[in-house]
């Protein structure tokens, strides 16, 4: 008996070392490649959802929020998707910023629009409008073909320069979205990763994604609304992989 | 579907049950064994899966007519927890929800020293080790407690402990008239009238078009309705509420942003705004002198008595409809020597004054004809027969054509074929205050207007849900927007008045998530399908509602039993002329009782 259990007292305590194992490790990588590439968009993109701004028009304006998830360049570079790397446990540093990671509410409207943080670190958030806000944040979890929004947390700010600390820890999935209730034209999303092998794609869908330790990975490219696809590139040291990718619809 | 109708007999115990006092277990937590893991898995299938769904999924087969719907035990989203914002609820939290009931909701109360059909304190921790099975997003076997916390040494555990932190409170501070003043202050910093208005109606800018998790819509609670207050409505419940936030709904977490000592200062203030409807069903009609107030916030108002109208959904006839939003109206009434006026007020956050409902008021479920009873006859809460923005608000008061001698009345809704009603239907988009609302709601979006057809947008400006306008030129202008009817039970067609029997004068206003509304007519008429007043006789009286926000129409509507109206009458002379001959006789027997006693004679 006393056998049994400390073999399942082992096992546990393995398990728990092994969840802590995918903790992200911050090394020198030496002779590191890159990829980059573009991520672009063919057909006609869908129409801004338009809201109209029926609160507090003193501070959020009047007339309609357009809300544009997806939004082409002239050559079809798509903005605002995410390249990144799920599985690497040990690599370059974080570039975090100055004063952690951030998001502010400045005229009904959460700035910025997308962002990716690290998981399981604090989000400070800023409410800079003398109305009350509140930040509903929600776990996008996979579903099979579908996506479920779980709340991760709803907190008030119920005065302007009202600022607290939340500390981001994903559960299934790693994407998340940002909403106000008391102003339903208020959106915007959050990536929580693991480690800092992500980029966000710049106006003409072009991204880099450096200091990657060789080898071959699996590379995810989201986006808010046109989904998410894997594709697997091969990273040679001081040579720069190529991904691209075109969503359609 | 004999389940179904049977969830509803229980919905409806449910909302007429108390919550229950004690909630906490007597008894200590039983470990979780595989027996009752099984037990609880057949009490499950048995009383909570009609609703819940066989995996737990918020998606059983009376799901759709339910509002608030299940719970969906998959995604584990709970609002009544001790616990911070986002995260599980305890046991414990289970426990009393589950004991408790949720008051307004098709959640029974499950305490069996409560009600009979419960179940033991086993029972209920059986189901609720079983409800946890189902979870997927966040999961409960991740579950780790606060007082764990200290005994966790790596920092990652910390984390995750620090992430499922309860909320410990102590006992409320007392009551008194300094905490009430302070919470009143808080309610203002803390902007709790963005969403439930100034006075609390749950009318506040923020309130139209929000949606929970699930993207169907909700609004603010009315914080002066104080028995539909889910979670319950005492200072403590209340407290919770805003600490840790109603997760799936927009009610954020106040816990950070707000002290606790003015959160309880706030849960005072919110305590001392609930309103108790009064029991009592007879109102008493005061005579007055000179003409009667035309205007439904004149303060003579101030001086009629009040009796408080309950309404519940008409559950009797297709389209069968338990979800209403009015539930109480306050009937006011004065009459002098030529005319009656009532006074009729309800709270409503959205004044609603365009129909394209059609004025058909015994408009039944047409994509059902014929079918007055049966299973089929519940509307689903999100029917795509009922779209959004297409019904006014609307009132009525309901009178027996002829008032009987005895107790005999006509069925309370609308009559039947042996006992005739009288009505008086009040529509909201025939009174000058819904062109007045519509003009200034139109300016007021004129921006949005303007923008609005170049870029094939809906215009809004109309249909929108009207919060917070005060169109005061308008308020209480005189018009006819109330019609008389007669009817003759729901199963026949509603018959108006020609227009020359039409004299029912009515006038409104809508302010601050509340219509007022007066309907004035003539004691005594010609007609003899019109309800005679006569003071010194019980009239009954019933209320139907319609709420346009709510999508109320035709028989889907709000219903009330019958109350009476009792129009005061002045003592006739007789009365003290009999009195006082009886006063005058019973002392002269008394005397000439004594005087023989005095005398000795033998008694």
């Amino acid at each position: 008996m006393k056998v049994r259990m400390a073999a399942i007292l082992a096992a546990f305590l393995f398990a728990v070392s092994a969840t802590g194992a995918s903790a992200y490790t911050e090394q020198d990588v030496a002779g590191g490649g890159a990829i980059s590439g573009k991520i672009t968009f063919s057909g006609k993109a869908p129409d801004p959802v338009k809201i109209p701004i029926e609160k507090n028009p003193e501070v959020c304006g009047t007339g309609f929020r357009e809300i544009q998830e997806v939004t082409v360049d002239g050559s079809g570079g798509l903005q605002h998707a995410v390249v990144y790397i799920d599985k690497i446990e040990a690599g370059k540093k974080w570039p975090k910023p100055d004063k952690g990671w951030e998001l502010h509410q400045k005229t009904c409207r959460f700035i910025p629009w997308i962002q990716v943080i690290q998981d399981k670190t604090d989000l400070t958030v800023v409410s800079e409008d003398p109305v009350l806000h509140n930040i509903h944040t929600y776990e996008l979890v996979p579903a099979g073909t579908n996506t479920v929004r779980v709340t991760m947390f709803n907190e008030a700010q119920p005065t302007q320069g009202y600022t607290f600390t939340k500390n981001i820890r994903m559960r299934k999935g790693n994407s998340v979205k940002v909403e106000c209730d008391a102003h339903n034209f208020m959106h915007a999303y959050m990536m929580a990763l693991k480690n800092p092998y992500y980029a966000i794609t710049a106006a003409d869908g072009s991204f880099t994604v450096d200091n990657i330790p060789p080898g071959t990975y699996e590379v995810t490219v989201w986006h808010s609304l046109l989904g998410s696809v894997t594709k697997t590139v091969e990273v040679k040291g001081g040579a720069k992989a190529a991904l691209a990718h075109q969503y359609s619809k | 579907m004999t389940r179904i109708i049977a969830l509803f007999a229980v919905a409806l115990i449910a909302a007429t049950f108390p919550a229950a006092a004690g909630v906490t277990p007597t008894k200590p937590k039983p470990p979780k064994t595989p027996e009752l893991l099984e037990k609880g898995a057949a009490i499950y299938y048995r009383r909570c899966s009609f609703c819940h769904g066989m995996e737990g999924g918020g998606d059983g087969s009376a799901a759709e007519f339910l509002n608030p719907r299940p719970r969906n035990f998959r995604t584990n989203v709970f609002k009544f927890r001790s616990t911070e914002s986002g995260a599980l609820p305890l046991d414990e939290d289970l426990f009393e929800t589950i004991s408790k009931g949720v008051r307004g909701t098709a959640m029974q109360t499950f305490d069996n020293e409560v009600i009979k059909n419960g179940l033991s304190e086993e029972d209920r921790w059986a189901v609720i080790y079983h409800i946890q099975t189902f979870s997927e997003i966040p999961d409960f076997s991740l579950w780790k407690l606060d007082e764990d916390y200290a005994k966790a040494t790596d920092p990652a555990d910390k984390a995750e402990y620090r992430y499922n932190k309860i909320m410990k409170i102590g006992d409320p501070p007392a009551f008194s008239p300094e905490i009430i003043a302070k919470g009143k202050e808080i309610y203002k910093k803390a902007k709790c009238f963005q969403c439930h208005g100034d006075n609390g109606r749950g009318n506040g800018v923020s309130a139209p078009g929000m949606k929970d998790d699930w993207k169907f819509p909700i609004v603010p609670r009315d914080l002066t309705k104080e028995w539909t207050y889910k979670g319950g409505s005492s200072v403590k419940d209340v407290f919770f509420r805003f600490t840790t936030g109603l997760n799936g709904t927009p009610m954020p977490s106040f816990a950070k942003s707000v002290p606790e000592d003015e959160r309880w200062a706030l849960a005072h203030f919110v305590n001392s705004i609930q309103y108790s409807p009064s029991e009592e069903r007879n109102l008493t009609v005061r005579r007055i002198s000179g003409e009667l107030p035309s205007k439904p916030d004149d303060a003579a108002w101030e001086n009629a008595e009040q009796v408080d109208v309950r309404l519940a959904g008409n559950a009797l006839i297709k389209p069968r409809w338990q979800n209403i939003t009015v539930d109480l109206v306050k009937v006011r009434a004065l009459f002098n020597d030529k005319e009656i006026a009532f006074r009729l007020e309800w709270n409503d956050r959205f004044a609603n004054v365009v129909n394209e409902g059609g004025d058909d008021l015994h408009q039944l479920d047409s994509s059902r004809p014929g079918d007055t009873g049966g299973l089929q006859t519940y509307v689903p809460i999100y029917s795509p027969d009922y779209q959004p923005g297409r019904y006014r608000d609307a009132v009525m008061l309901q009178f027996p054509q002829k008032i009987s001698a005895g107790s005999e009345k006509p069925h309370f809704l609308n009559g039947d074929s042996g006992h005739a009603v009288n009505l008086w239907w009040w529509r909201a988009d025939h009174d000058p205050v819904a062109a007045a609302l519509a003009e200034a709601q139109r300016k007021r979006f004129a921006e949005v207007e303007s923008r609005a057809p170049s870029e094939g947008g809906e215009t809004p400006a109309v249909k929108m849900d009207i919060v917070d306008l005060k169109p005061d030129d308008v308020v209480g202008q005189e018009g006819r927007a109330a019609v008389e009817m007669n009817a003759k039970g729901f199963l026949k067609a509603f018959t108006t008045q020609p227009d020359e029997s039409q004299s029912v004068v009515s006038s409104a206003v809508f302010e601050d998530g509340a219509w007022k509304v007066t309907l004035k007519r003539a004691l005594t008429t010609e007609d003899k399908n019109d309800t005679q007043f006569e003071p010194g006789v019980f009239i009954p009286l019933a209320v139907n509602a319609w709420d346009g926000w709510n999508k109320d129409t035709g028989m889907r509507k709000s219903i009330s039993s019958w109350y009476y109206v009792y129009l005061e009458k002045p003592m006739p002379l007789k009365v003290y002329v009999i009195t006082a001959l009886a006063l005058f006789a019973v002392i002269g027997l008394e005397v000439r009782f004594a005087r023989k006693w005095r005398r000795g004679v033998n008694v």
